[in-house]
């Protein structure tokens, strides 16, 4: 066994590391307080490369392993969640599909330049009727000619109104349930492309969140982002687990922000004469904390290990990113309350970190399905 | 021409540091000399201009390879480490090694930190000039070079002042020279990929050369005398201050 990290991954940690500390985490508050999407940041990290993590070579990108990536993931959480959820969405989801069956125009055209950072990239999965529940799609897409026709309302789409392309998840038959799901490339600029309500959201702030409607949306063949009709789920599954580990490093990145500057208030303020690192009720929460986050990210790593050995692991990625995100939202929690009066106020970070770790327990799966699947999964049919 | 620059892995300037028995303890947190880092930033901007190579340069324990893939990370071309066995303390046998390892690299143009993040003694780019027979100009401010030689201006007390020289030469950096760019994916992955060249002692004609300086033993700073807080107004306050530091501190 051998759990260390090689060279070269440390190496990328702390650069990352040291990167975010310069470019991000000193515009983190700013950031959730404005809930503006800082754009200049983002076009920033596509000129670094940050967007290619996952991408092959050949459209810019690094093919970072899972591990290695992870290491990206929670590093970036670490310095802004808002910021995070803007990355992650621009690395994975809103160009996985493009990058693994893009034509050689889609790949000229959107990929690369999202890849650059100059396009901005999203995926529309949850609608008002599914979420969790993907068979229940109702955004349908028919066939007409050798294109399709795509109609239908998402929400809860990151990046709503300032997406240049969109991966939408639609249904070809009803009828067929998740066989029937397929995922689509629908451009902004697209005749019947809308966008709806923006949400005011509780934490996760940086990025546009809302409403996009197809409205009778005419797609050429290529728009349909996989081999053969039917196939959407069974792609989704392909990336599903690194997806939930992601999520976990997220989680693990947002816990070690709050856990850090929770330390350092502990070591600076003082009540009754002496600094409150020094009461064992404190000491404890720290060895609490402490002990849970090394757990989670043992799983979370673990899981990324084995994903990226090919070692079949569905179950696990949900236990890590349930994990993780429980943690993460105990050490949270626990941070507002080593702040004690000033994690009320928003001149701390400890109401912040609060806020963000919320979007964590819906991002990646509810826990209450997780919970569900991973029982059925130990239980059987019965 | 190549032109060397000098980097030194140092404690992060936020990184927890002890004295205890006489010995210093630092928490696992090092970065690259920030001064340092401006001096690699300068020398990419240069590199098309002088027609050379950019080599990194460290001498040190294996640790070091850290801030020397940093540098590569950047843009440097090259990255070698001198292996001190001995005396990695004493700042005339640093000097000596690094000014080795220029004549081994072939620079012609030397660049570093006008003070390295934790000795801060400044000593370094002037000793490693000395050792090389190059003139050496220190704090640097500003910087037009091509391949014959450069001139810019230079920080002293109280103001600034000109210069102008050929190359050979030893520079060192101020803070306001070059703002150091943030290291691209793909620069990272060249630095992860990228072996550290490692120079012995013998390579850089360091061997049988004595330490000039013992191994240092640490004492912590005396802690902060009792605050004591002057109530009332600014202007009240101040009087009351003038009067204390007069009356009983005599120090006015």
């Amino acid at each position: 066994m051998d759990f260390a990290l090689t060279e070269e991954q440390l190496f990328f940690r702390k650069t990352v590391a040291e990167t975010m500390d310069r470019l991000v985490a000193p515009r983190a508050e700013a950031i959730d307080r404005t809930g503006e999407f800082p754009r200049d940041l983002f076009r920033q990290f596509g000129e670094l490369g940050y967007f290619g993590l996952r991408h092959r070579a050949e459209v810019g990108g690094m093919e970072a392993d899972p591990v290695t990536s992870l290491l990206f993931f929670e590093e970036i959480a670490r310095a802004s969640f808002g910021f995070a959820t803007a990355v992650t969405m621009q690395c994975l989801m809103g160009t996985y599909f493009l990058g693994r069956f893009g034509s050689p125009r889609i790949t000229e055209e959107l990929l690369k330049p999202a890849i650059r950072g100059e396009k901005i990239a999203t995926i529309c999965f949850t609608e008002d009727q599914s979420g969790s529940d993907l068979g229940a799609t109702r955004t349908l897409a028919r066939r007409e000619g050798d294109g399709w026709v795509l109609s239908g309302k998402k929400m809860w789409i990151t990046q709503a109104h300032l997406a240049d392309f969109y991966t939408v998840l639609a249904t070809s038959d009803p009828s067929k349930g998740m066989k029937g799901l397929n995922f689509f490339l629908v451009e902004r600029d697209r005749t019947g492309v809308s966008t709806g309500q923006k949400l005011e959201k509780l934490g996760a702030r940086g990025t546009v969140t809302g409403e996009v409607l197809f409205d009778e949306v005419k797609l050429p063949a290529e728009n349909l982002l996989g081999e053969k009709e039917g196939m959407g789920a069974s792609y989704l599954g392909d990336i599903l687990d690194f997806i939930r580990c992601a999520t976990a490093a997220l989680a693990l990145g947002l816990a070690r922000a709050s856990f850090a500057d929770s330390l350092e208030y502990a070591r600076k303020r003082v009540a009754f004469g002496k600094p409150i690192g020094n009461y064992q009720l404190i000491r404890s929460k720290f060895a609490e904390m402490s002990t849970e986050m090394e757990a989670a990210r043992l799983l979370t790593y673990c899981v990324a290990w084995e994903i990226q050995k090919g070692i079949p692991c569905r179950v696990k990625a949900c236990q890590a990113k349930m994990l993780a995100t429980e943690v993460c939202c105990k050490v949270v929690d626990e941070g507002t309350r080593i702040y004690g009066g000033n994690a009320f106020a928003h001149e701390y970070p400890a109401q912040r970190y609060f806020r963000d770790a919320r979007f964590l327990l819906y991002g990646g799966g509810t826990h209450e399905v997780l919970k569900d699947f991973i029982g059925r999964e130990i239980i059987g049919r019965l | 021409m190549d032109i060397a620059v000098l980097v030194k892995r140092v404690p992060d300037p936020e990184a927890r540091v002890a004295v205890s028995g006489g010995t210093l303890s630092v928490e696992e947190k090092y970065v690259l000399g920030m001064f340092d880092e401006i001096a690699v930033e300068q020398a990419l901007r240069m590199k098309a201009a002088l027609v050379g190579k950019v080599w990194a340069i460290s001498a040190g324990p294996p640790a070091a390879d850290e801030v020397l893939r940093k540098a590569l990370a950047m843009g440097a071309d090259r990255i070698a480490r001198v292996e001190l066995r001995s005396a990695a303390h004493d700042p005339w046998i640093r000097a000596k090694a690094l000014a080795g390892a220029v004549k081994k690299a072939g620079a012609g143009l030397v660049l570093c930190g006008k003070q390295s993040g934790d000795e801060e003694a400044g000593f370094t780019g002037p000793a490693v000039a000395a050792f090389l027979g190059f003139p050496c100009v220190t704090r640097v401010l500003s910087l037009q070079a091509d391949a014959k030689g450069g001139k810019g201006r230079r920080e002293v007390e109280g103001g600034t002042e000109g210069f102008e020289l050929a190359w050979p030469a030893v520079l060192t950096a101020a803070r306001k020279l070059a703002d150091p760019r943030v290291p691209p994916i793909m620069g990272m992955m060249r630095a992860m990929k990228t072996p550290v060249e490692v120079w012995t002692e013998k390579d850089v004609g360091l061997e049988g050369v004595a330490p000039l300086v013992q191994p240092p033993a640490f004492e912590a700073p005396a802690g902060r005398g009792k605050v004591r807080m002057i109530p009332g107004t600014a202007e009240e306050a101040a009087r009351a201050l003038v009067k204390i530091l007069r009356e009983e501190s005599k120090v006015l």
